[in-house]
């Protein structure tokens, strides 16, 4: 057969194949053996064969990169359990909350239980963070929802001392009982979340890629929970929580492959209805506050 | 419209939910979600009530067994616990035996999801017409 050096790109003729020198330079040669080579993948060209006149060299050019895994990349949190629970965890907030484009199109939508674990620990740090700051800014707090309360028009059926310790965090067990509760209501608003996209997203036959990739976004999303943490009550939630709504518009229509107008129509939508329950929870007091000035 | 089956994971996101549709009976029948005294910032403001109002009051009588109780305060309500707690039950047997996972196609799913939204609409009708009368 006949064969090429590598090193002097010379042709030899050979009837072995191995190590050996080449006749022209004198370097060492290696000659693979096609039988002992694993098969070529479906999508490959086909393989030269070594022997032959004419034939390509075994030692040619590098082959192409194989083509993208269909089913995914996997999450770095996915892999957890080889890059360490900590380090994955912050590899793939830096990827949902920073480069959600890019990460959720390319992302692996099967390991959902990484992405419900990812969101249930990112609500919980944000909620475990508000209640120490509810309860060290307890009496502040209280005073100024004591204040707003008294100003609805149910007035006397919020002055409620329960009512009161629940908002201002006010006594030592219900602050314990909201940190024990946090990881379970997480857990429960990330499935609960998903549910309410994924339908308005089959309402608008956006969900080719069913409920796994919504609950895959939908738990990577929450990345953006944890800017509210930070230790400016208030702001820092409205920041994450807008940062969270942006994330799983931009993720829905990557990991779903839908246009983003769907995308984020599914998830504005019942946002748009709960802010309007929240405006009119801010206005009232604020309506009746200026009303009687 | 076929139902295909599919062996799945002992412990999967179906179960989940089951876990989180359970927990919600357990909530309505014990926990004391009534004397929680919110009134919905919607209705505080136009008067009227919103998509949701009633649903807790919908829970709590159902999982007493006050079924027209709870379909006065919301029949979305009233079905949607129902509902849920048929599929808890459902879903934690089938896991506990083993059994496949009923699998729906696309257009069967897309069917349910437009059925609920419009059941919602209704519901809000009807609520808003029930305030009005």
């Amino acid at each position: 057969m006949l064969a090429r050096c590598a090193h002097c790109q010379k042709t030899f003729e050979t009837d072995r194949y191995g190590v050996q020198a080449c006749p022209h330079c004198g370097q060492q040669v290696h000659l693979a053996d096609p039988a002992a080579m694993p098969p070529p993948s479906p999508a490959a060209p086909p393989a030269p064969e070594a022997a032959g006149p004419g034939a390509p060299p075994p030692w040619g050019p590098p082959p192409p990169p194989p083509p993208p895994d269909p089913a995914g990349i996997p999450a770095p949190f996915a892999r957890r359990s080889e890059l360490g629970f900590a380090r994955s965890w912050i590899d793939t907030w830096k990827l949902a909350a920073l480069q959600p484009s890019e990460f959720f199109r390319a992302v692996r939508v099967s390991d959902t239980g990484s992405a419900i674990l990812f969101g249930a620990v990112a609500i919980t740090i944000s909620s475990w963070f508000q209640t120490l700051y509810g309860a060290l800014m307890g009496a502040a707090t209280r005073s100024m929802v004591d204040q707003m309360l008294r100003q609805m028009p149910q007035a006397q059926g919020f002055q409620n001392a329960w009512v009161m310790r629940w908002v201002s965090g006010g006594s030592a067990l219900g602050v314990v009982a909201q940190l024990v509760a946090a990881p379970f209501l997480a857990l429960a608003g990330v499935l609960v979340m998903a549910a309410v996209f994924h339908v308005l997203l089959l309402a608008l036959k956006g969900a080719p890629r069913g409920f796994d990739a919504t609950l895959t976004v939908v738990g990577y999303a929450s990345a953006a929970h944890v800017i509210g943490a930070a230790p400016v009550p208030g702001l820092a939630n409205l920041v994450g929580f807008v940062w969270y709504l942006a994330a799983v518009a931009i993720g829905l229509a990557g990991a779903q492959r839908i246009p983003p107008g769907k995308a984020w129509t599914a998830t504005l939508l019942p946002f748009a209805l709960v802010c309007l329950c929240c405006c009119g929870a801010v206005g009232i007091p604020l309506f009746a506050a200026f009303g009687r000035h | 419209m076929g139902v295909a089956f599919r062996r799945t994971a002992r412990f999967g996101v179906p179960e989940l939910f089951a876990l989180l549709g359970a927990a919600s009976f357990l909530a309505a029948r014990f926990l004391p979600l009534l004397d929680v005294p919110f009134t919905c910032p919607f209705r505080a403001l136009t008067g009227l009530p919103c998509a949701t109002c009633g649903m807790t009051h919908a829970f709590v009588h159902m999982a007493r067994g006050e079924v027209a109780l709870a379909a006065r305060s919301s029949p979305l309500g009233a079905a949607l616990a129902l509902a849920a707690w048929a599929y808890s039950a459902l879903d934690l047997a089938r896991a506990a035996l083993g059994l496949p996972w009923p699998v729906l196609p696309e257009r069967a799913w897309r069917a349910l999801a437009l059925s609920g939204l419009g059941a919602a609409a209704l519901n809000w009708a009807w609520l808003v017409s029930r305030g009005l009368a």
